[in-house]
């Protein structure tokens, strides 16, 4: 290394040379006070560099729970809820249409199908399953399921 | 995958695949161990390219976000911490291709001149420390997102060049390249310096 080459002394710091190319540039910075000053410098940069990235880092590791508490709301409610308006009087007749509709929103397996009721109409909509019970007595039920 | 992302994972990975494995199966709450384990890796690395605490911290949420609703296609052998990796450094890059810079050169110049005192008692220590912090993270806002990368891959991560540049799939060249380059600018910048001016005097501060 006769001459000053910054190139080799990000090399020589990074501990990416040769041990010849290292003893060189060894034998550089002996002798050259700008190069020492150089890799001096470096080395404060990063110092700093890590100081910063490491006080975000504890930062983060002592928070404990606000990516949590974020992710947990994200990932444990519905996805996709629409709100769906059936005319149940068109599908029932007017028996069911005089009788209150419950809905139910399910997650992917769920759940079975009421009791003692037949299934009068099924659809499907992308991301779910639509499914509408007529019982012997009670609710009409709209059966909205998550796909898995 | 380089050596240094595979990092703690190779210990927890039978862990990892546990909990993967319960949340799969309907637990969902226990994905709360991933995210404890991981959030400080991979927030630092966010924060490493964003420089900006509001705008990491969504990013880290969204990324954990995105991995819990793919986890059934996560494939084990890559690694849950190299799979967050990979999402959350994704967003970071798109962000900062849509986000306008906090800084231009022309405001940094003012900023940096401000600071450029020294000779601090070990009171001042501190306060000098911070401040040199913050000018840090400045002149890094005015980096291009790949040089931000790749002084994080080195300088934080420590990976070799071989590492670096299967990291992000450039030839080694590139990766010295790229590396001298970004930490030239980061010296100019923080010794207000015009970009591109060869190194006259003292290349850190």
């Amino acid at each position: 290394m006769p001459v000053c080459k910054e190139e080799l002394i990000d090399l020589y710091l990074d501990g990416e040379l040769d041990p010849g190319a290292c003893g060189e540039v060894e034998e550089h910075l002996r002798g050259c006070a700008r190069c020492r000053d150089l890799l001096a410098a470096r080395k404060r940069q990063a110092d700093a560099y890590r100081g910063l990235i490491a006080a975000a880092v504890e930062a983060a590791e002592e928070d404990a729970d606000s990516v949590w508490d974020a992710v947990a709301e994200a990932i444990c409610r519905p996805r996709r809820i629409r709100i769906i308006r059936l005319r149940v009087a068109a599908w029932a007749g007017a028996a069911a249409a005089a009788a209150a509709a419950a809905v139910l929103l399910l997650h992917p397996g769920a759940g079975t199908p009421p009791a003692s009721s037949s299934k009068i109409l099924s659809l499907n909509s992308p991301g779910h399953d639509i499914t509408i019970y007529q019982p012997q007595t009670g609710f009409t039920v709209v059966w909205l399921q998550e796909q898995s | 995958m380089t050596d240094r992302l595979k990092g703690t994972e190779e210990q927890d990975q039978e862990s990892d695949a546990e909990v993967i494995a319960a949340c799969l199966g309907g637990e969902v709450d226990r994905y709360r161990v991933l995210v404890s384990r991981y959030k400080g890796r991979v927030y630092g690395m966010v924060y490493g390219i964003v420089f900006d605490h509001g705008h990491a911290e969504d990013i880290v949420q969204e990324a954990f976000i995105r991995a819990f609703r793919s986890l059934g296609g996560f494939r084990k052998q890559s690694g849950f911490y190299t799979w967050i990796y990979r999402i959350a450094r994704n967003l970071a890059i798109d962000s900062l291709r849509r986000r306008r810079p906090e800084f231009s050169l022309e405001e940094n110049l003012e900023i940096f001149s401000s600071a450029a005192g020294g000779g601090l008692g070990p009171a001042g220590r501190e306060a000098e420390r911070e401040e040199l912090h913050e000018q840090v993270r400045k002149a890094m806002t005015l980096l291009k997102p790949e040089h931000r990368e790749i002084l994080f891959l080195r300088e934080w991560e420590g990976m070799s060049y071989r590492e670096i540049s299967e990291n992000m799939h450039c030839s080694l060249g590139t990766v010295m390249s790229r590396l001298h380059y970004a930490r030239r600018r980061l010296s100019e910048l923080l010794e207000r310096r015009p970009a591109g001016a060869k190194g006259k005097g003292r290349g850190g501060r």
